[in-house]
């Protein structure tokens, strides 16, 4: 802004002040940023402004719902088109197997990629959310056993919402080393936790169904998930204070192949 | 910043030097009525009229006879937003002196501007001959100068969304048009899809089925990739996402589907292009993520030292995506090519994607917003109308010949350097002294005419049989000359003059400050050409079978052409009225030898130049756009071309003469020339808010003004800018776009 010190009667020249700043903000996350400290947002509607990590996890779901469906409808799009094609085919009697397998082995690459990305979306929001979790939140805890190596395999052993967990980390080869995942248990009446994590590659993305009672109509949900460290899983269990007392266990698979990879033991006290 | 409080005090003195889009944005900051006053504005502006590159004047039947072609982008955010405020003023000032009603509605800015959703380039087909592309860009909500919303368009999840709908509307929109005697080799797979095949020949159903095969896969695919690689870039803002998964997964994926689908496009022509979009934005999302663009702080700045192809290439684009006419648009139509030389294209690749994004991302309305008429009597007159009104000052037929700073030897301890005095010669002067009247009036319309209007002048009848031609660089004959001085004559100065002049009339500057040298050598500028006709056929009639079109990437040395035919009626012709009219441009190539300084003859010379390539281009290449424009065999139908003076008669065959009737020329004054945005020149760009000389700053779309490239957008935010620089206002904040990647 220009200064103006005196009349135009003296000599002296008006000056310009040095500006605030020369150069824009070029960062492109500083975009989410600066969203995030608008006022006017519509998520400060309480008077609260939202935090930063909550800005972005938003704007990364509003993405992720958006993708999911464009990418839903392009899978679908690719099956309509794979399926013309066979009808085609059906129709004519004739049978061009190349092309048929082709056209399988696209859709299945689309619905793939469709599946993988979605997935690691999956774990991206998940370690945003467990970042703006304090520490222990899971229900208790302790200070955790630092991890004993035996051969190849780690192990670390803590507690976790009155459990006691014990998991461990078998690499596929020798010259591999893994972290154990760390264990999260919700509800008081889960006593002991163990995990067995024998991944088969590298590629190996863990999955546990449901782990199961003797009883078959009792199960237990548990779910792998990202966190803080990209180089470690979290394994959350939530038992309710009405589960059947009992032992529960289910095998861990990778989520493309089904090949198994490992098992998960929970016991629940009466 | 605080309040100002002038009391009796007279306003600031700001000399603003040039009159073209920067100048007349600063110019209409500074005298916006929230400044209460307190800066008069002088232009001080070379020849007869405003507008700099953007100049436009009225010939022969008051035609518009424009520098080259001029489309408005959706985009232009700043532009539009000043342009509708200059309107509505007007309009209100109108009102307020109770003119006709009906005149009032004839200038608002909409009646002025057509949009324009087609966009065509000009391909080479692999069974010989040209294809014409045109896509349809789907209207985008709003208007283009509407208020920002909430959401921030230039915010990267607005990007993203509308990315992944953009590739879905360049997929599915693309149409191919052949040009005549060109085979048709590629089949419409739209409609062939819901054909029962029960009945057809096996190897058609076989053909159908590929067909399908590729589109379908290629479409779900791709995009499913595309989208992918979208949301893997933005999750780079992210802290802790394991980059080398990410970018393994991206690139993989890439590189399967390129050598999947290499071999399937390469003979149809439909598909192929289909691909080298895809390839396109495949290679920039790349890029975005293994440069990390969107976590650097320097954004796309990051890459400028790249040529956009180089980096392109870098990142797995193919060669033939490369060529592709979709690469060669954004060449063209940003005459990226130096030294005007065709196998020299240059364009910074930081530069390069953030006007792509902007143009594709955050347009309103339409994508291209078309002038009615010339840019002058749309832009420029009502500005000079308003900023007259406001009190600003113009002092035409002012060319500036020296920028004067202050003996160094002579500062106060420190004082900073600061511009002593401004040195003009007046090229002539009005009679009694009087203020002098640009304007005059086509169908109602205040325009802007191609001559200046020597009966106002002194010895004018003279300077016109003389030829004086007052814009030109190397007529330097004057009536007399004048220097202002600082605190007496100007407080402050906006320097608006092309870039290409600057050596002219800042030479003290340019030796006592290197950073001014690397400038004025490293921000390139080329000339450039350009032609109009008018033609007593529509484009229908010349064997264009597409919507009128802005088509880009066809031959040199005309690739750029713009159906024009909305504004004949703007024009007053008399009988026969064209039906239509056309404007062609690109760059012009550098003569051998730098003209010398008073070489009066040198403009002449390169008009001729002109002239010979339009005439050759027409004869050659206008029937791969316009097949029945030539006679079979033979030249071009030159009896077409309508005589604005009506000494010749319609139908009958005419020769290559009835080319001189029409209107071309030769932009090579150096303020007039064309900015580039080479590679590794954006760091050697001077912003307006650089206070080195504290008594100036610069204006114009050669300044580091965050966008970077030549046109009428960045000459408006540097503008804005510099008016920022020397009141405070507008707030950065406000400069939209400003801020951006």
């Amino acid at each position: 802004m220009a200064k103006k010190t005196t009349t135009r009667k003296t000599n002296k020249r008006m000056r310009r002040d040095d500006p605030e700043r020369e150069a824009p903000h070029r960062r492109a996350s500083s975009q989410i940023m600066l969203m995030a400290k608008k006022p006017n947002d519509k998520k400060t509607s309480r008077g609260r402004r939202p935090g930063i990590s909550e800005s972005v996890g938003q704007a990364i779901s509003n993405m992720v719902q958006q993708s999911a469906s464009f990418i839903e409808e392009q899978i679908d799009a690719g099956r309509g088109a794979a399926e013309r094609m066979r009808h085609g085919m059906t129709n004519t009697g004739q049978l061009n197997a190349n092309i048929n397998t082709l056209a399988e082995s696209l859709v299945t690459v689309t619905r793939d990629i469709g599946v993988t990305w979605l997935e690691l979306i999956s774990m991206i929001v998940r370690s945003i959310d467990s970042q703006a979790l304090p520490p222990g939140r899971g229900g208790g805890g302790g200070i955790p056993s630092p991890p004993a190596r035996r051969g190849g395999t780690v192990t670390r052993t803590t507690k976790s919402g009155g459990a006691t967990t014990l998991s461990s980390f078998t690499p596929a080869d020798a010259e591999t080393h893994g972290v154990p995942p760390h264990i999260i248990v919700k509800g008081a009446k889960a006593k002991h936790v163990a995990l067995d994590l024998r991944p088969t590659s590298a590629r190996f993305v863990p999955l546990v169904r449901h782990l199961v009672h003797s009883d078959p109509k009792h199960s237990l949900s548990a779910k792998f998930s990202g966190s803080s460290d990209p180089l470690r899983l979290v394994l959350l269990i939530d038992v309710p204070n009405r589960q059947k007392p009992g032992t529960y266990t289910g095998a861990i698979v990778d989520s493309s192949t089904n090949e198994a990879g490992g098992t998960i033991s929970v016991t629940v006290a009466d | 910043m605080g309040k100002r409080q002038l009391g009796n005090r007279k306003p600031i003195e700001v000399a603003i030097l040039g009159g073209g889009c920067a100048s007349i944005a600063a110019a209409f900051e500074l005298t916006r009525p929230r400044h209460k006053g307190a800066y008069h504005v002088t232009i001080y502006q070379i020849g007869w009229r405003l507008g700099g590159k953007g100049a436009s004047g009225r010939g022969p039947a008051g035609r518009i006879e424009e520098h080259g072609l001029h489309v408005w982008l959706g985009c232009y955010d700043n532009a539009f937003l000043l342009l509708r405020q200059c309107y509505d003023e007007l309009n209100a000032k109108a009102k307020a002196k109770g003119r006709d009603a009906k005149k009032r509605r004839r200038r608002n800015w909409d009646d002025f501007f057509l949009p324009d959703s087609h966009i065509a380039a000009a391909g080479t087909s692999a069974h010989g001959g040209w294809i014409n592309w045109a896509a349809h860009f789907p209207p985008a909500p709003g208007l283009p100068g509407d208020a920002i919303h909430e959401q921030n368009p230039f915010a990267l999840s607005h990007y993203l969304a509308r990315a992944v709908s953009l590739l879905r509307t360049l997929l599915l929109g693309l149409e191919t048009f052949r040009a005549a005697g060109a085979s048709n080799a590629s089949a419409d797979i739209d409609q062939d899809a819901d054909t029962d095949v029960g009945q057809d020949d096996p190897a058609d159903i076989a053909a159908r089925i590929a067909d399908l095969l590729r589109v379908g896969a290629l479409a779900s695919a791709a995009i499913a990739v595309e989208a992918l690689a979208l949301v893997e870039a933005a999750l780079r803002s992210i802290p802790k996402v394991p980059e080398s998964l990410l970018l393994t997964v991206l690139e993989a994926i890439a590189s399967a589907l390129r050598k999947q689908f290499e071999a399937i496009v390469a003979s149809d022509d439909h598909t192929r292009y289909q691909w080298e979009v895809i390839d396109l934005v495949l290679a920039n999302l790349v890029g975005a993520v293994r440069y990390k663009l969107l976590t650097d702080p320097r954004g796309l700045d990051a890459i400028d030292h790249l040529d956009h192809r180089e980096w392109l290439r870098e990142n797995g684009a193919s060669e033939r995506a490369l060529s592709s006419p979709f690469t060669r648009v954004l060449y063209d139509t940003a005459m990226a090519y130096e030294g005007g030389d065709e196998g020299r294209p240059a364009i910074a690749a930081g530069a390069a994607l953030r006007g792509t994004l902007r143009l594709f991302f955050t347009y309103r309305g339409a994508m291209l917003w078309k002038m009615r008429a010339g840019m002058g009597d749309v832009v420029f007159a009502p500005f000079y109308e308003v900023l007259r009104a406001r009190g600003t000052t113009f002092k035409f037929f002012h060319r500036l010949r020296n920028v004067r700073l202050a003996d160094a030897n002579e500062l106060a301890p420190g004082e900073k350097p600061y511009v002593e005095a401004l040195e003009f010669d007046i090229q002539a002067e009005t009679l009694e002294g009087r203020e002098y009247q640009p304007l005059i009036d086509i169908k109602g319309l205040p325009c802007w005419p191609s001559e200046p209007d020597f009966s106002q002048l002194k010895g004018g009848a003279r300077m016109r049989r003389e030829g004086r031609d007052f814009e030109s660089h190397w007529d330097r004959r004057k009536a007399m000359t004048c220097e202002l001085k600082v605190t007496r004559d100007f407080d402050f100065v906006v320097l608006g003059i092309g870039i290409g002049a600057l050596p002219h009339v800042c030479g003290e500057i340019i030796a006592a400050n290197a950073r001014w040298q690397a400038m004025v050598e490293r921000v390139k500028t080329v000339a450039t050409q350009a032609f109009q006709i008018w033609l007593s056929a529509d484009l229908q009639e010349l064997g264009w079978d597409m919507p009128p079109v802005t088509l880009t990437s066809f031959v040199k040395p005309f690739d750029t052409w713009s159906d024009m035919g909305h504004v004949v009626p703007a024009e007053n012709w008399r009988h026969p009225q064209p039906r239509t009219s056309a404007y062609f441009c690109n760059v012009l190539a550098e003569p051998p030898r730098e003209p010398d300084a008073d070489d009066i003859d040198y403009p002449k010379r390169r008009r001729e130049e002109v002239r010979n390539n339009a005439i050759e281009f027409l004869n050659r290449d206008i029937e791969n756009l316009w097949p029945t424009a030539k006679r079979r065999g033979g030249e071009f139908r030159w009896e077409l071309l309508v005589d604005p003076d009506a000494k010749t008669k319609g139908g009958k065959r005419a020769t290559r003469g009835r080319f001189d009737t029409q209107y071309w020329t030769a932009n090579v004054n150096p303020s007039d020339r064309y900015v580039l945005s080479v590679p590794g020149s954006a760091s050697h760009r001077i912003s307006p808010l650089d206070n080195t000389y504290d008594n100036l700053t610069i204006a114009g779309d050669w300044t580091d003004c965050s966008l970077n490239l030549g046109c009428v957008e960045a000459a408006v935010m540097s503008g804005r800018l510099a008016a920022h620089a020397i009141s405070g206002l507008p707030a950065l904040e406000d400069v939209i776009g400003f801020d951006h990647p």
